[in-house]
């Protein structure tokens, strides 16, 4: 029996894969939201500043009139606008963030801070300039003070 | 030409080809252009005709004189020289993209022990790399405005402060219960 198609050319099926792939990203890229939480110690015992947060040095001395920062902490999620997100915090906390919508150039966020069973001391929702950041401060640590930057990339 | 007329020798059932017939298709028969039976028929013409013979004959030998001359004239011209011209004139002949891609791996050396199968994985790996790979892998802040613009807060604790920074106007959010001796 005549085959009913015509035989494949060899390079339409790198060709439909790489298609796919492009599509994939395409599609991947625009929903996507990179969430940055990044925990920091701060001390008034010493001077030290840790050079991994050279970016931030601005912000911190600005914000905050500690004497040490030592980063503990560092984690970035991509997921989905409207997707949950936890981000484990030192001393048994948890941020929830939530990505809620991408508007003008900014992130909404949802952001909840769990501390064991007690209500959570901060439940907000905010917007800020994509790849911006906010600062949450408070959490006591043995040796200091918490300060949580999240941060928010999304794709426009 | 002129016309001979009462010359029906020919036992046909078809109509005798006439001098007007012969003047009329007369080019054509010179140059052989007729089919063949109309060919037959203007030649039996022209061999029973003395006038339209004559005009035939005449022709021929003008067109004899004619390519006789020409090809003396075209004896005369040198062409030896003619293809080496037009040869140097021409580009190479370049072959199939695929061949040529066939060439070009093939004088590379380093290439040939590698698999075909290895370098269709490592395609593959490589777009799947490309596919997942994180969008962007963003630092520290880049944008000169940072403020946020908070739309609700909501917490256990007995106070809670917002302020921002002078310069890039980066917000932050103090919960207050963490910090029983107050804010830094």
């Amino acid at each position: 029996m005549k085959n009913a198609f015509p035989p494949a050319r060899p390079w339409v099926l790198p060709l439909a894969v790489l298609l796919c792939a492009v599509a994939v990203r395409l599609a991947v890229a625009d929903d996507e939201v990179a969430l940055h939480v990044r925990t920091v110690l701060a001390t008034d015992s010493g001077s030290d500043f840790d050079n991994r947060l050279d970016g931030y040095r601005r912000q911190l001395r600005g914000l905050f009139h500690y004497t040490s920062y030592r980063l503990v902490k560092e984690e970035e999620r991509h997921c989905p606008l409207g997707r949950k997100n936890n981000f484990e915090i030192p001393g048994g906390r948890f941020l929830e963030v939530l990505p809620v919508a991408l508007r003008e150039n900014r992130v909404r966020l949802r952001v909840l801070l769990i501390e064991g069973t007690s209500p959570p001391p901060l439940d907000t929702d905010f917007t800020v300039p994509n790849r911006g950041n906010i600062w949450v401060g408070g959490p006591r640590n043995p040796e200091g003070v918490l300060l949580i930057s999240i941060g928010a990339e999304a794709t426009p | 030409m002129t016309c001979c007329k009462g010359l029906g020798a020919a036992v046909s059932f078809e109509r005798e080809t006439t001098c007007e017939d012969f003047a009329r298709r007369f080019d054509g028969f010179l140059d052989g252009e007729l089919d063949s039976h109309s060919m037959r028929a203007m030649a039996m013409h022209a061999s029973h005709c003395p006038t339209c013979g004559g005009d035939l004959e005449r022709a021929e030998k003008l067109q004899g004189l004619l390519v006789r001359r020409v090809e003396s004239e075209l004896d005369r011209v040198d062409t030896s020289g003619l293809w080496n011209a037009i040869e140097a004139r021409l580009e190479p002949p370049r072959s199939a993209l695929r061949r040529r891609v066939r060439e070009y791996v093939g004088e590379q050396r380093w290439f040939a022990p590698l698999p075909a199968l290895t370098l269709a994985g490592a395609l593959a790996a490589a777009i799947a790399a490309w596919v997942v790979w994180p969008l962007s892998t963003s630092g520290p802040a880049l944008v000169a405005d940072n403020h946020a613009q908070i739309d609700r807060i909501e917490s256990n604790s007995p106070h809670v402060a917002v302020w921002s920074e002078p310069t890039e106007h980066t917000t932050a959010i103090w919960v207050a219960s963490y910090e029983p001796e107050g804010m830094p």
